[in-house]
């Protein structure tokens, strides 16, 4: 017969307290506070003639539901929580923008050496790939290290997935490159999806040839000016890198991801990462308005409405609209989905979001709404820069979908974020109002 | 059993009174309010050291860990001026109450 494993107290009450500590709502102090009550409950339920193990599941559930305790705490130490939030809202920022400029910045300088010696598009996009993602890699394995030292399974779900940091970087850059090489085969099979010429892999002693090769490998590579424009698709290898990390450290997080209440701990933390991202992007964008406005030029931040643009012979303004909710759309359900995961209680941005979606319909017309709206208002301000004509010509089509995304795409989180501003003024003066 | 409200509204003015007799940790205030209310008030335990912090920040009372001849650490908690006088208003308000409800139930003693 199978021995039943003997009941480890030590290890069920650690257990049970780092449950109430994922919630980050308590002090150690706290913690040790609830153990020793703990400890005390089970002696006095043994003494009654309790077992071990029943002792230790009554004493439990005399304490209460770890999220009910959790949510209580959180009410008096509301600071706890905010290094939490504002460590995930960073996060947010540098995974969107810091970090990947700064890794340009530092890859764009050795590339531009290596760019004068002969040395083949493959070594080149191999050894940009490598430069512009190890920094980034480096950084989220630093961050994961120091975390795990302490504790926090925010991070320590990052150090899992370097805890052999040279098998995960290697596959982090392996696999993309497959994954590049996929998308060629997928060229040759299905010219329609991908229809650039595919040139660059074959590589060669010319400029142009080279030049090509590295572009399959970083697209990024802004350095060189102006290259052959077909390569756009190709930049799977350079977006794929950190889509995969993402998706390791989800299949590392199962762990964590899977005890319950998790979505609770979990959601927050990804929504005021997105709000992170949000604000950076929006700031960015906002800036970027004056640049237009000086008439330095316009950039596009999209690719997809040149795709759309080839594929579908429609309207300008109609490919421009369907490009804007296309656009948003994800990330305002994803808003929903996670505040909803997290519940209406105890967490700050959850609660806002929250409000902002009770009524999900309305909210989300809204912020489609105030882009088109913003869109329709700018094309008197623009007139010189964008045509908005929806006329039927190929380029003139292109650029009213540019005109869509560009200045409605400019402003749907400016108005996410407007909304979640106003949302908290008013709270903030209700409860000014009930206290006098 | 005490209904939800109840017990929330009672904690704070049950907390002064019992460490009002002295000095106490955590778990054993829950034991004496049990023991004194003959079981009927069943705190959820965890919830109580929330609101001990809230009376601690609110300057009702201060903690102290201390360590128990048998080698236990507690935090053992105790009045300050100002719980005091909370309490002194706590028993008041709910005196009030109390004769109140007195009062109207020794005139009409069915009705609840």
């Amino acid at each position: 017969m199978e021995n039943k494993p003997s009941f480890d107290l030590n290890r069920a009450l650690r257990a049970r307290l780092e449950e109430l500590s994922q919630s980050g709502s308590l002090h150690a102090d706290d913690l040790q506070e609830l153990e020793h009550h703990l400890r005390d409950s089970i002696a006095k339920l043994q003494s009654s003639g309790l077992s071990l193990e029943e002792a230790f599941l009554r004493a439990t559930r005399n304490l209460g539901g770890s999220e009910i305790v959790a949510d209580e705490f959180l009410k008096v130490n509301p600071a706890r929580i905010w290094p939490s939030r504002i460590l995930c809202l960073v996060a947010g920022a540098v995974l969107f923008f810091v970090l990947p400029s700064l890794c340009d910045t530092a890859s764009g300088f050795v590339m531009r050496m290596l760019w004068r010696l002969p040395i083949s598009g493959h070594v080149l996009g191999l050894l940009a790939l490598v430069l512009r993602w190890s920094p980034l890699f480096g950084a989220i394995l630093a961050a994961g290290w120091w975390m795990n030292a302490r504790g926090d399974s925010w991070t320590r779900a990052a150090a899992a997935c370097f805890r052999k940091p040279l098998l995960t970087t290697s596959c982090l850059i392996l696999i993309p490159i497959v994954l590049a090489y996929g998308l060629r085969l997928a060229n040759v099979f299905f010219p329609l999806v991908f229809d650039g010429p595919g040139w660059g892999w074959r590589d060669g002693q010319s400029q142009w040839a080279r030049l090509a090769t590295l572009r399959l490998w970083s697209p990024w590579a802004s350095f060189i000016p102006a290259g052959p424009p077909q390569e756009h698709w190709s930049g799977a290898a350079f977006y794929l890198a950190p889509a995969l990390l993402i998706f390791l450290a989800v299949v590392k997080c199962r762990g964590p991801l899977s005890q319950p209440g998790a979505a609770r701990i979990w959601a927050p933390r990804v929504l005021w990462l997105l709000m992170g991202a949000v604000t950076v992007y929006s700031v960015l964008n906002l800036g970027h308005v004056w640049w237009v406005d000086k008439g330095q030029g316009v950039t596009y931040p999209f690719g997809l409405p040149l795709l759309m643009n080839d594929r579908f012979p429609i309207n300008g303004n109609l490919a421009g609209l369907v490009v804007l909710i296309f656009w948003w759309g994800p990330l305002a359900a994803s808003m929903l989905g996670l505040g909803w995961l997290a519940g209406a209680k105890g967490e700050l941005c959850a609660r806002v979001i929250k409000q902002l979606f009770r009524r999900p319909v309305l909210s989300a017309l809204g912020l489609m709404a105030f882009p088109v709206i913003s869109t329709l208002f700018f094309r008197p301000v623009f007139a010189d820069l964008s045509l908005f004509q929806g006329s039927h010509t190929v380029p003139q089509r292109l650029l009213t979908v540019f005109d869509w995304c560009h200045y409605g795409g400019l402003f749907a989180p400016v108005c996410l974020l407007l909304g979640m501003f106003v949302y908290l003024i008013r709270r903030r003066l209700n409860r000014v109002a009930r206290l006098a | 059993m005490l209904t939800k409200e109840l017990t929330a509204a009672s904690t704070v003015p049950l907390v002064l009174s019992v460490l009002s007799e002295g000095e106490n940790y955590g778990f054993a205030l829950i034991q004496r309010v049990r023991e004194l209310s003959g079981g009927k008030i069943e705190w959820t335990e965890g919830m109580l050291y929330p609101v001990l912090r809230w009376m601690e920040k609110e300057g009702l009372i201060e903690s102290e860990w201390k360590e128990t001849a048998s080698g236990r650490r507690r935090r053992y908690y105790q009045l300050r001026k100002e719980g005091r006088k909370a309490l002194r208003t706590e028993q008041e308000q709910w005196m009030s109450v109390h004769t109140t409800l007195v009062n109207l139930w020794k005139i009409n003693p069915r009705s609840t």
